[in-house]
């Protein structure tokens, strides 16, 4: 991947950016830099209406507390917001909570941070992970920390819609409720996805490579977008800037 | 939780939630439960009961004579201030009755609400307390670290948490280093 002139985490942001819409209303989560850079991407490039809500930053926080940011979202004026999780299978139901079972986990994880709600109330959510394997992409999650589609008798305006990782950009089929590949990214192959998979990935209808980052990308991503996220993200800035990718 | 302590702020028994439906927390807390919607009974709805803390402990910038907490904007400090029974409040200072400055990216929970506040500089680290201190990075990441194994964690225990004998103690240990930005 030396032949590459961009990082991984670049790459992520940059795919990210592209999932934004004009006039969207985006909210990042806390330690969400790489989606934060992305929404910030995108609103100086081809999104300039976007309404950006950071959680932990100052500037792009306008809410008096934690819970009127959930009251908003669950009022339903978030139209994309991002989660994690360390296990995501083929049904985009993510697990945040254990590895193994419950009552005697192999590993125990903070949990749900407010996702058992948001992944319902915000109409689009991406998922992201600096890490495409199979201990992430399982077959069937441990725990369901928040499920990937619910029945008919819950409310849920919104749910899953891509799951983005150093690989490969992943698309939510909402009438087959399952994950598929949409795109892999430059350097990577479709073989390398589906090896590093969990699950049988089908292919999206015109799955294909991932366009590369444009030199306009990278250079607003490198330049005023670092510069951005520099306060309320200094390790990640720093990190990058000594990347120092040629 | 932000549901269920606003419940508990409001004297209510137990709240709706949306989302929950069908995740698996709802099957590990017996406490969480599924209902129909009273007024559109096509639906269901989770409801989780009230939060009604015995005690919040809540580190504040400045306490005024009243009982008055100021503290940086933008938590739920307050919330959980108005569901506790009993809050505790530590603060970097005590105001003794100076005309009090409140800055644009503060809050104030009123002393109705504060039951007992005791001073306590440098009292939110490692965390910071605007626009006293900043978070003191190095020391989250001796907590970090030390949460990876069971010996480490021990020993941090040990180190800076049931080592010092008194807060003055630990602060002289751990701001002996030079605390980061």
């Amino acid at each position: 991947m030396a032949d590459l002139a961009f990082t991984p985490e670049e790459m992520m942001s940059v795919v990210i950016s592209r999932q934004v819409r004009d006039g969207e209303t985006v909210a990042t989560g806390a330690n969400s830099p790489i989606p934060a850079s992305g929404v910030l991407l995108a609103q100086r490039l081809h999104a300039p209406r976007t309404r950006v809500i950071i959680l932990g930053s100052e500037r792009y926080y306008p809410f008096a507390s934690g819970k009127e940011f959930f009251d908003f979202a669950q009022r339903g004026r978030l139209d994309l917001f991002f989660l994690g999780g360390i296990q995501i299978d083929a049904e985009a139901n993510i697990n945040l909570h254990v590895l193994g079972d419950y009552e005697q986990p192999a590993r125990r994880f903070p949990g749900a941070f407010g996702s058992g709600v948001l992944y319902f109330v915000t109409k689009r959510v991406i998922l992201f992970r600096t890490e495409h394997s199979r201990r992430l992409f399982v077959p069937k999650v441990d725990f369901v920390t928040s499920p990937g589609a619910s029945p008919e008798w819950v409310r849920r305006p919104g749910g899953p819609s891509k799951v983005v990782t150093p690989l490969a950009l992943l698309t939510y089929n909402q009438d087959a409720g399952r994950l598929e590949l949409e795109s892999y990214h430059p350097g990577h192959t479709l073989e390398e996805v589906a090896a590093n998979t969990g699950f049988d990935l089908a292919l999206a209808a015109g799955a294909g490579p991932t366009l590369p980052p444009s030199a306009e990308e990278l250079a607003t991503l490198r330049g005023p977008v670092l510069d951005e996220i520099a306060t309320t993200y200094p390790q990640f800035v720093a990190k990058a800037r000594a990347a120092g990718v040629a | 939780m932000l549901m269920a302590l606003q419940a508990g702020a409001s004297g209510l028994t137990f709240a709706p939630v949306p989302g929950l439906a069908g995740s698996d927390l709802m099957r590990v807390r017996d406490d969480f439960r599924t209902v129909p919607d009273p007024f559109n009974p096509a639906y269901q709805v989770a409801v989780v009961p009230a939060i009604t803390p015995d005690f919040a402990l809540i580190h504040a910038s400045r306490a005024l004579p009243d009982g008055s907490l100021v503290l940086p904007a933008r938590g739920d400090a307050p919330l959980l201030a108005q569901a506790a029974r009993f809050v505790i409040a530590t603060v970097e200072e005590v105001l003794a009755g100076e005309p009090e400055q409140i800055g644009a990216n503060e809050q104030v929970i009123p002393g109705i609400y504060v039951h007992v506040v005791a001073p306590a500089p440098h009292g939110a680290h490692p965390m910071g307390c605007s626009p006293h201190y900043r978070e003191d990075h190095a020391a989250v990441e001796r907590y970090v670290t030390a949460a990876r194994t069971q010996d480490a964690w021990a020993a941090y225990l040990a180190g800076e948490v049931t080592g010092p004998e008194h807060h003055a103690a630990y602060l002289e240990q751990v701001l002996a280093a030079p605390v980061g930005d």
